[in-house]
């Protein structure tokens, strides 16, 4: 085969898989361009999406995913719009409005209430949640990991249901590549949890700005910050809508000091949220996976003065060890919102944070 | 830029364009895949760039001395001078990590392992042994040498290329790689493994089951393990038919790394088969120069699992390797001992029923070395393994697609199906608008059968 027609072709099959694949494109991109799209390249793609939607593609697309979707879940693919007609309507396309374009009208109406009343103490005063009951732990990658412990800790309690649904690489500033707020919506609708564990944020962290000035990392007071919030807000309250408890695990210290800054910043924000909702509570887990000085560390001791590698060579993600020791102070927090019944010759878990040293 | 994403689709459709506009003046050709290359690569972090860089130039300096050098013991010390340059920085980016956890003593340090660096290393140490070996083999040009060990194609995650079959096809005007039907074929056949079945099994059982192996019925940790020997397949298999394709979109030949590995009926058989260029780098700069076969029994024996073990721990830091290369030298051992020893004169449905229970233990071991391969510790793979042995069904049982997907993998091999094998003819056949619209709409369908989002290939971790 000649060289002219091998590119000819390949050029071709590529034009043909994207524009089967256009409803995708807006996720890629939204990656890409996370203050939005320029001008030019919005109105290209807004026009693209209009003819996968108008020659049928999307819903071609669409039926495709939910046919399947007893061959995969919610996070695998997005077939949580699957379980209900409105979600499925409500996907994407609006939203690749360019710079300045990028809030969706419910964002706006977030952004212009109060920051919230909810009382913080009221979480406490509820009653107890009452055994069996389903645990639903969502959000990004860190909650893929600290599932994995969870899952193991739950093994000491009686009645206690794990239903793991992290979706990697997803958070709360990219809804093209995974709306979670869509996607909770639905998982409490098909698994009625009575508590929901979040931990997601790396992902969200990296598009914060700092203020320089600020005595501690705080985010300025910027249009992502803005989003951010009013996502978060919308999150929150599909849990505070239903009454159902939410610990969201605050993130830990991460090994760039940049990132470091950001992710503090971010469980600044969220647990500000926190407290103005009905029923959420933020779990700060800063302390836990650093050494002595307060800074990042790949390993510390345990109680039994064993040095115990914590975190992973990107030094973002947590190790399984390090996500148990997240787990046992997540479980001696939620002694305040579950009666846990430890299975016969179990012990409750003893909190970590007080015996353990960091790692010279 | 990963490979499977549109970014590299784009890029490649952009270096595939000049690359054939310029093919008939070699030394435009070559630039342009160096170019290529070191952007493709320099995309993961510019130092990585930085170190594959300074390896070539050390590999390319190092040929020429042991080349140019009359004195043996000259060419020996620059030989072993380089090897413990580039062992040592493989070493250090490998394996530092583990030796400050195991020693405690050693600071800790922030490592970024630069992606690829096993495969290009081994790739520049076996030019240079073979220059060593046959200073004819010499490649004179830096510009050559640059492109063998950066080749954007294969400098993830192999095929390991060898130099005397690599440099000569970009010097060549004519193409070395005519069959664009295959090319194009072999690049959906490895989208499919990877995108479509790797990450369902993935992120179906096999993450699981290696997490929780307690959440796992008997047959649930059988079917997961032997869903972990499909997984790997369709994983590192699925890049490699990925590699081939875009080199050979490019008219160039890079080796078979895979040929049905789970059809053999004894372990021989399946190193034969399974990561090829591997093995037989193994055979060739390790195996061989230990003394190979050709000496005692018993250090033919060592020689195995000396091999084995250095290749099992070629994969990473961690001793599950170790114990994963060990087993499989331990095997081998086995395998020469016993063969053409048993079974022998067999004929008709004895023979077939031999094969078999041949095939059958061949599988079986080799699915049960995977568990060490795919478990983080020795904890989690004595867990996995205490599943299977418990004979209960408390826990999850296999579910019906990962059942079907890994029979599906493992039986297409084991019982030779070779019909797609003639699906590239069947796409020469077809004009090229309804060829071009059968590979996107293929195509689209691999991508839509996997995950929102990619998974990394396994093998990119080495």
């Amino acid at each position: 085969m000649r060289g002219r027609r091998i590119v000819l072709i390949y050029a071709l099959a590529l034009a043909v898989g994207v524009l089967l694949q256009f409803d995708r494109i807006g996720s890629w991109l939204s990656g890409k361009y996370p203050d939005g799209l320029p001008e030019g390249l919005a109105a290209v793609v807004a026009a693209g999406e209009s003819l996968h939607a108008a020659t049928g593609l999307t819903d071609l697309a669409l039926g495709l995913d939910c046919s399947t979707s007893g061959l995969f879940d919610g996070t695998y693919k997005k077939t949580y719009r699957c379980g209900d007609a409105a979600l499925a309507d409500a996907a994407p396309p609006a939203s690749h409005q360019g710079k300045g374009g990028e809030r969706t009208p419910g964002e706006l109406e977030f952004l212009s209430e109060d920051a919230g009343s909810a009382n913080p103490s009221g979480l406490a005063a509820q009653a107890k949640i009452t055994l069996p009951a389903n645990v639903l732990v969502v959000g990004d990658s860190l909650a893929v990991t600290l599932a994995v412990s969870l899952e193991k800790a739950f093994k000491d309690f009686e009645g206690l249901t794990m239903i793991p649904k992290g979706k990697i690489a997803s958070g709360l500033q990219n809804p093209q590549y995974y709306n979670w707020e869509q996607a909770l919506s639905q998982f409490m609708k098909e698994y009625d949890p009575q508590l929901v564990i979040v931990m997601m944020g790396a992902n969200d962290a990296k598009y914060l700005s700092l203020d320089p000035e600020a005595p501690e990392p705080s985010a300025l007071e910027d249009k992502r910050r803005q989003i951010y919030e009013a996502r978060l807000k919308k999150f929150l309250s599909v849990m505070d809508e239903r009454k159902v408890r939410s610990y969201w695990i605050g993130l830990p210290v991460m090994g760039d000091s940049d990132l470091s800054g950001k992710s503090r910043a971010l469980n600044a924000i969220v647990s500000r949220a926190c407290q103005g909702s009905s029923h959420g509570r933020f779990l700060d887990t800063w302390p836990l996976l650093c050494d002595q000085q307060g800074n990042y560390a790949q390993h510390i001791m345990d109680n039994a003065g064993h040095r115990i590698r914590v975190r992973e060579g990107d030094k973002i993600h947590f190790s399984t060890a390090g996500g148990d020791i997240i787990v046992k102070a997540l479980l001696k927090d939620a002694g305040e919102l579950i009666e846990f019944k430890p299975r016969p010759g179990k012990q409750m878990a003893e909190a970590p944070s007080a015996a353990r040293t960091a790692a010279q | 830029m990963q490979l499977l994403s549109l970014e590299f689709a784009f890029f490649f459709l952009a270096v595939l364009g000049v690359a054939w506009a310029v093919r008939s003046r070699t030394l435009a050709f070559r630039w342009l895949l160096l170019a290529a290359s070191y952007i493709f690569y320099g995309s993961f972090h510019l130092g990585f760039a930085g170190l594959l860089l300074g390896v070539s130039l050390a590999t390319w300096g190092a040929a020429h001395g042991v080349a140019a050098l009359k004195d043996a013991a000259r060419r020996k010390a620059v030989l072993a001078g380089y090897l413990a340059l580039v062992l040592g920085e493989l070493c250090f980016f490998k394996y530092y990590g583990l030796a400050s956890e195991l020693s405690g003593s050693l600071p800790e340090l922030t490592i970024l392992m630069p992606v690829g660096i096993s495969f290009f290393t081994f790739q520049a140490v076996g030019y240079v042994v073979d220059v060593y070996r046959r200073p004819e083999e010499l490649q004179r040009s830096l510009l050559d040498v640059l492109l063998f060990m950066a080749f954007f194609p294969t400098v993830l995650s192999g095929p390991i290329l060898r130099a005397r079959d690599f440099i000569p096809q970009l010097r060549q005007a004519s193409p070395a790689w005519t069959d664009a039907n295959r090319a194009f074929w072999l690049i959906l056949v490895g989208l499919f493994k990877k995108v479509a079945l790797s990450s369902y099994l993935s992120e179906h059982v096999t993450r699981q089951l290696f997490s929780n192996p307690d959440d796992f019925s008997s047959l649930g940790a059988l079917v997961g393990v032997m869903a972990y020997s499909a997984q790997i397949y369709c994983d590192f298999s699925g890049y490699s038919d990925l590699a081939q394709g875009l080199a050979g979109l490019l008219g160039l030949r890079v080796p078979d790394n895979f040929n049905r590995p789970y059809m053999a009926r004894n372990l021989r058989e399946f190193w034969q088969g399974w990561h090829i260029s591997l093995s037989t780098w193994l055979r060739d700069y390790l195996y061989i120069p230990l003394g190979g076969n050709r000496c005692s029994a018993m250090r033919r024996n060592l020689n195995l699992l000396a091999t084995m073990g250095l290749g099992g721990l070629w994969h990473g830091a961690n001793l599950t390797f170790l114990a994963w290369g060990a087993l499989h030298g331990v095997g081998l051992m086995v395998t020469h001992a016993f063969a053409g020893r048993v079974g022998t004169g067999l004929s008709g449905i004895r023979a077939k029923a031999r094969d078999a229970a041949f095939w059958a233990g061949t599988f079986g071991f080799v699915t049960l070395a995977w568990v060490f391969f795919a478990a983080p510790d020795f904890e989690t793979a004595a867990q996995v393994l205490m599943r299977i042995v418990s004979f209960d069904g408390l826990g999850k049982g296999p579910g019906v697609t990962v059942s079907c997907i890994t029979l599906g993998v493992v039986g297409f091999q084991a019982l030779r199906l070779d019909w797609l094998s003639e699906c590239p003819g069947l796409l020469s056949r077809l004009p090229v608008p309804a060829l071009a619209c059968a590979l996107g709409v293929l195509g689209a369908l691999a991508v839509r059968l996997g995950p929102d989002g990619m998974l990394p290939f396994i093998y990119f971790s080495f």
